[in-house]
């Protein structure tokens, strides 16, 4: 089985153009519509390079004008997620390189352009911390949907084979995130609805974005087969069919940190020793040292594990889902262990992942949270981790 | 409406049930010449018997032409057919359209002109002249008012050239009988009596008297409205030698209780009697009317009678009939072949018939699609089921329906068990039931004096009997029995022992029958004629559950007669048997293998059309093979042990071929060499319940919605009872051809195991609302990961039954239950017992109900599909009415036809 399969956008494959990295920018006269974006741009709380890059990414994105089938030509398999594939393809008229994702529908064409409709929400969705969009069509009995090719591919693809992700990573990876989710509130009100590993991007260019958000909701009624899989990032609010709101989205990535930060699914929770024996006692140098180098942490291997490995292994029987969702909604919320992580970030999760949403902190107060604030001024290249990790030649920079 | 209108559409109802009629014959004639042994002097009779038969229902039909101006009827080809002309040359004659009225006109040279075109064999001419011959005879005779009776009963009507009556016993009696007619006819009567004779005699034709004679029996057995012989006197002295015969037998065989029904069935026949005018042909009109009128005060008096004298009416009633003092004695009383004691050997086997059917049916309220009314043979939706005999009928018809349930052997012993567990059935009866389901042999033993009573007694009997259902491939053989009954002294004697031990419940039980029986009677307000019809009907469906079960192999009996489910069932199975050690152990894969050859599609003689869709185990095409069909291609997973796949899936085709239900897909059969590996079903047409309800979003009314769940659950209760468990029952499943539900894909989840698509290790693929269809405990065992979850899944009957709750309430609301969650929630709250609110369902607390026991949350809380079906036919259903079965309206017009 490939292991990459879970992975949407699968960056192994050699990375062709990346867009806004390709230095044809501003060949085109700045149309209003451009001009109305950086406005626009100007509003949001980014830096210079971010608005830069933003930017450039808009101005690239006049060149595609309408997609169509025919123009893109497939380069390779990202991954293939929930309800479809991902191919990496080559946007001829532009020589674009995207992330088309496919989605097979059976329906009607009323149906299919209310989803094409309500997709064209993604066109304002400009942010650094949301993966960007090129358009969206119906060809052949599938959506597609163009997006931005990240060339690091998804975190849960980087956890799989970095084993762990360091915390100074995992603390800008929590800004970028908490940013993304707060662009999408504040500025569309919308909540995200699926944040997971697999729905957070990241480049070599040290870009982290999240994709793959709940914008279409004819889009979430027609997706013919859904997939419940080993692990659930499902709030327990959720699972148990209550009110839910983007408090949801905090469990969901506070989960998520969590998983990545021990290298594993935390339910059921692993049994202290085993953690204890995977985290060495230097682990805060440690991890410095691998957010650098992409160092792989140590006991990362996966068969020193000794609870329900990660996806593709053979690992000893899995949980029903059943128990699984249970669990979550009845057992006590996963945490991280004591001494093996900074304060302020066990502290961070542990506000992420009270069970009870009114408990739970809310966006703002994450951001103003110590965690995300040291995060936010560390020195991490994120960048140049990607690439180690990734294996990602370092010929653009 | 004017009453020309009014009058042809009369006369055109009746026409029509008359064809009805017409084509149980064919068909029954039909089997009795194909599936049964014709050497056999029992099958002869009953071909003979039912030629007759149809010689004068085809003559009624003609009679009838001149009311309806048309020559639809009677169906020219189904004539031909039935007289045994080749088919081609039916076609032709049909094409150059020439109708039986030319044929009749034809002179016997014509027509063996006629069929020398076809090269038809000399003996088919013959056959066909002589037919058509018979048929002028009989028209003529009718139309001529046919007074003498005792002519007619000379004419042979039939048209097969086995060896003639002479060969049996009983031929030997018919001249005496023959005369009897004269005899008996009662000059009191004068005014009525003629008519009634007339069609009588027709009827004793010396070829059939025997079966004719049991029809008329078995008619009664279940007609008797227990008149009191009060009744019987008040018309006067018309039948001055039956009523002592009748006391006698009461007396004598069943000094304790039982005369009840004797005398019952006694009084039946009287009471027909008196009928028969009303029976007669119309030209008699104006005597009918009267008649009938007089009838029914007959009738009602009769019923307070009854009522006065309570359990043990019978008796009183007998007492204050002057027949009392009547001197005949029961140890004699088997001598009687007198005249004057013909009736009571008759009464005998009545009663000892009646005795048997005792049974009232148990009637449980059902929506019965696609079958008929046993009663009057009218489509039935809405309707009442018997539990034991599967007899089936209106509502409105229940109440005419004999109280006479005709119960397969196997369930007299657990039904006489059970009763007297209840303390409510004596132990005498038991020896009736035997009796009855008892073999043919006893009641072959008929001594020839009783026999020539019995004609008599037929001959009396014979206008009621003029239904011509009862030519029932069966009648042979439960005619003998009847017949014999009279004669057989041991019985009786072994039934009045028995029956002395208990006498205390007898009598009550029988009152109760017996009273029941007339009120509902007078209360549905139906003639006398109706009754007699619908106890015909009543008669046929039973006698075919007898008849299997009686004959013990020889099976001359059973042939195409399917108004009783569990005779069909019990023929399917025996067929089956035959390559049945699959059904039954299947672990045995050789004889499996063997088998399942009858199944083996050879992959290249299937035309492969357009794919319909694609499912889990595969994508279905449409295709040709003899015929659309649907071909489920089944993706085969390459990596696995092509041999262990292999016999997976034989498996599975084992346990398809053993379904035959109306409201599942039909099997055809399946290719099994690998890698083509396919299954191949009969084409659902018409839209899935999923299409109606999801896409085009219709909203059903209640009546439709019930009726579709019961066919739903009919057909999920035939699978489960053959065994098999759904195990992926939703409304993507079920299809709506026309009013009929069709079930498919059952059974072949396991299969899914077979196929890899889409296989991944870490994620649970779900389809688009299966979720809602599984049951806690499957929910509950759901599996992501390496164990590929789904084939281990444990699937039982009431996993079905949850299943079905689902569909039920898509049906109520129009959507899925837990729609819009995601599934991650709906796992977490079907697993915790968590359901979706009832809130939105417009119904009343009813309907929840069903939802809530099926949606039950352990498994053994869920009902078992006859219990859902029950609890839905409950349910209110609103304005559903179909108009009352037609034979209460029509009943009067329809009177004629049963006198041809």
């Amino acid at each position: 089985m490939n292991p990459m399969k879970k992975n949407k956008l699968n960056l192994t494959l050699p990375s062709g153009v990346v867009p806004g990295a390709d230095g044809h920018e501003g060949s085109e006269k700045p149309n209003p519509n451009i001009e109305s974006l950086t406005k626009k741009l100007k509003e949001l709380d980014i830096d210079d390079q971010q608005r830069e890059r933003l930017e450039q990414f808009l101005t690239q994105k006049q060149k595609v004008g309408e997609l169509t089938a025919d123009d893109c030509e497939k380069m390779g398999e990202l991954g293939a997620g929930n309800g479809g594939v991902v191919l990496k393809v080559l946007h001829k008229p532009s020589s674009l390189v995207m992330a088309r994702k496919l989605i097979h529908l059976e329906i009607k064409p009323a149906v299919r352009n209310q989803i094409i409709r309500e997709l064209k929400v993604l066109h304002e969705c400009n942010s650094p911390y949301i993966v960007g969009f090129y358009g969206a069509f119906y060809s052949d009995g599938e959506i597609s949907i163009c997006m931005e090719y990240m060339d690091g591919g998804s975190l849960d693809l980087i956890l799989k084979k970095a084993g762990r992700i360091p915390e100074p990573i995992l603390g800008k990876i929590t800004v970028a995130v908490l940013k993304g989710l707060i662009y999408l509130r504040e500025k569309h009100s919308i909540m995200h609805r699926d944040v997971k590993p697999s729905n957070i991007l990241v480049n070599s260019r040290g870009e982290i974005k999240i994709c793959d958000f709940g914008v279409s909701g004819q889009l979430i009624d027609s997706m013919a087969n859904s997939f419940v899989g080993t692990r659930s990032y499902m709030s327990p609010e959720r699972l148990q069919g209550t009110h839910y709101s983007v408090q949801s989205d905090i469990w969901s990535m506070g989960l998520s940190l969590v998983e990545m930060a021990i290298g594993r699914y935390p339910i059921p929770p692993p049994d202290p020793k085993d953690l204890a024996s995977i985290f060495g006692e230097s682990v805060i140098e440690e991890h410095l040292e691998a957010s650098k180098t992409g160092k792989t942490l140590k006991g990362t291997n996966r068969n020193s594990f000794n609870f329900p490995s990660p996806p593709g292994s053979d690992g000893p029987r899995p949980m029903a889902i059943f128990e699984l969702l249970d669990y979550i909604v009845n057992e006590p919320p996963p945490t991280l262990p004591k001494g093996k992580f900074s304060t302020e970030f066990i502290d961070f999760v542990d506000k992420c992942l009270k069970k009870n949403p009114q408990e739970r902190a809310d966006l703002h107060s994450l951001m103003s949270h110590v965690f995300v604030k040291k995060s936010e001024n560390e020195d991490v290249d994120i960048g140049n981790w990607v690439r180690k990790v990734m294996n990602i030649k370092d010929d653009k920079y | 409406m004017t009453d020309a209108e009014n009058e042809y559409q009369r006369a055109l109802n009746e026409i029509r049930t008359v064809q009805s009629v017409i084509d149980n014959n064919v068909q029954a004639l039909e089997g009795l010449r194909t599936q049964c042994a014709t050497t056999e002097e029992v099958t002869q009779k009953a071909i003979r018997d039912t030629e007759s038969k149809l010689i004068k229902l085809f003559s009624r039909v003609i009679l009838m032409r001149d009311k309806l101006k048309s020559d639809e009827y009677p169906k020219t080809n189904q004539w031909l057919a039935v007289v045994g002309v080749s088919d081609e040359a039916i076609k032709d004659i049909m094409q150059r359209n020439i109708t039986i009225y030319n044929l009749m006109d034809m002179s016997e040279d014509g027509i063996i002109n006629l069929l020398q075109r076809y090269d038809c064999p000399d003996e088919e001419s013959k056959r066909l002249s002589l037919a058509l011959r018979n048929l002028k005879l009989w028209t003529e005779r009718q139309k001529s008012g046919g007074n003498n009776t005792t002519n007619d009963s000379d004419i042979e009507l039939h048209w097969s050239s086995y060896k003639s009556a002479a060969s049996s016993p009983y031929s030997d009696h018919s001249p005496k009988y023959g005369s009897r007619p004269s005899t008996s006819s009662l000059p009191s009567d004068a005014h009525t009596l003629p008519p009634q004779q007339m069609p009588v005699s027709p009827q004793s034709t010396p070829s059939s008297p025997v079966p004719r004679s049991h029809y008329q029996q078995d008619r009664f057995r279940y007609t008797p409205p227990p008149t009191p012989p009060i009744v019987r006197q008040k018309p006067g002295s018309k039948c001055p030698n039956t009523p002592p015969p009748q006391k006698t037998s009461r007396m004598q065989l069943f000094p304790e209780n039982q005369p009840l029904t004797r005398s019952k069935s006694q009084e039946s026949n009287l009471a027909n009697r008196i009928i028969d005018p009303m029976v007669r042909p119309n030209k008699n009109k104006p005597e009918m009317l009267n008649l009938s009128g007089s009838h029914e005060i007959l009738y009602a008096r009769r019923l307070s009678a009854e009522s006065e004298a309570g359990g043990s009416s019978r008796g009183h009633s007998g007492h204050s009939s002057p027949m009392i003092t009547s001197p005949v004695h029961s140890p004699p009383y088997q001598g009687h072949g007198g005249e004057n004691t013909l009736t009571v050997p008759s009464l005998k086997g009545h009663m000892s018939g009646q005795m048997m059917h005792k049974i009232n049916h148990r009637f449980s309220s059902k929506i019965i699609i696609g079958s008929n009314c046993d009663i009057c043979h009218k489509y039935v939706v809405f309707g009442k089921v018997c539990k034991y005999c599967r007899f089936k009928c209106h509502k409105d018809c229940a109440s005419r329906a004999a109280p006479a349930c005709c119960l397969p052997s196997e369930y007299v012993d657990t039904f006489i068990a059970f009763m007297e567990e209840q303390g409510t059935y004596p132990n005498q009866n038991k020896d009736n039931f035997h009796y009855m389901t008892g073999s043919p042999n006893t009641a072959r033993r008929t001594t020839t004096p009783n026999l020539s009573l019995q004609n008599n007694q037929s001959e009396l009997i014979r206008p009621v009997m003029s239904v011509p259902m009862m030519q029932r491939p069966d009648s042979s053989s439960a005619s003998s029995c009847n017949s014999s009954t009279p004669s057989s002294p041991a019985l009786m004697m072994s039934s009045t022992t028995v029956a002395s031990p208990s006498p205390g419940p007898s009598p009550k039980m029988q009152s109760s029958h017996l009273f029941q029986f007339p009120d509902i009677h007078v209360s549905t307000d139906t003639t006398q004629t109706d009754q007699v019809m619908s106890n015909d009907v009543d008669h046929e469906s039973h006698s075919d559950v007898v008849s299997t079960i009686t004959s013990n192999g020889s099976d001359k009996t059973l042939v195409g007669s399917n108004n009783s489910e569990q005779t069909l069932l019990g023929r399917v199975d025996s067929v089956d048997s035959q390559d049945d050690p699959l059904g039954h152990s299947f672990k045995r894969v050789n004889s499996l293998s063997v088998t399942l050859k009858e199944w083996d599609i050879p992959y290249e003689q299937l035309q492969i059309g357009d794919p319909i869709g694609t499912g889990r185990f595969g994508t279905v095409y449409r295709g040709q093979w003899h015929g659309d069909v649907a071909i489920k291609m089944l993706h085969m997973d390459p990596d696995t042990d092509n041999q262990a796949q292999l016999s997976a899936f034989k498996l599975e085709v084992a346990m398809l071929r053993k379904t035959r239900h109306e409201n599942l897909v039909l099997f055809m059969g399946a290719c099994m060499k690998p890698p083509h590996l396919a299954i191949v079903t009969s084409l659902c047409k018409g839209h899935s319940l999923y299409t109606y309800i999801h896409v085009r979003k219709e909203k059903f009314l209640m009546n439709k919605i019930i009726i579709i769940a019961q066919q739903v659950a009919q057909g999920m209760g035939y699978l489960h009872a053959k065994g098999i468990i759904h195990k992926d029952l939703k409304t993507k499943n079920i299809f709506i051809d026309k009013d009929k539900v069709v079930i498919s894909d059952f059974g072949l989840f396991n299969v899914t195991k077979l196929c890899h698509f889409n296989r991944r290790t870490d994620e649970l693929q779900i389809p688009p609302g299966w979720l809602c269809y599984l049951s806690p405990e499957i929910i509950r065992s759901l599996q992501a990961g390496s164990t590929y979850g789904k084939s281990d899944l444990p699937f039982t009957e009431k996993s079905d039954v949850y299943a079905f709750g689902t569909v039920w309430y898509e049906l109520l609301t129009g959507e899925w239950p837990f729609k819009n969650f995601p599934p991650e929630c709906i796992i977490w709250k079907v697993g915790r017992g968590v359901k979706q609110s009832l809130g939105n369902i417009v119904g009343s607390r009813d309907v929840k109900d069903v939802l809530i026991m099926c949606w039950s949350f352990h498994n053994e809380d869920r009902p078992k599909f006859s219990q859902i079906l029950k609890a839905i036919y409950r349910l209110p259903k609103k304005p559903f009415q179909r108009s009352p079965s037609h034979p209460i309206s029509l009943s009067r017009s329809a009177d004629p036809l049963y006198t041809a």
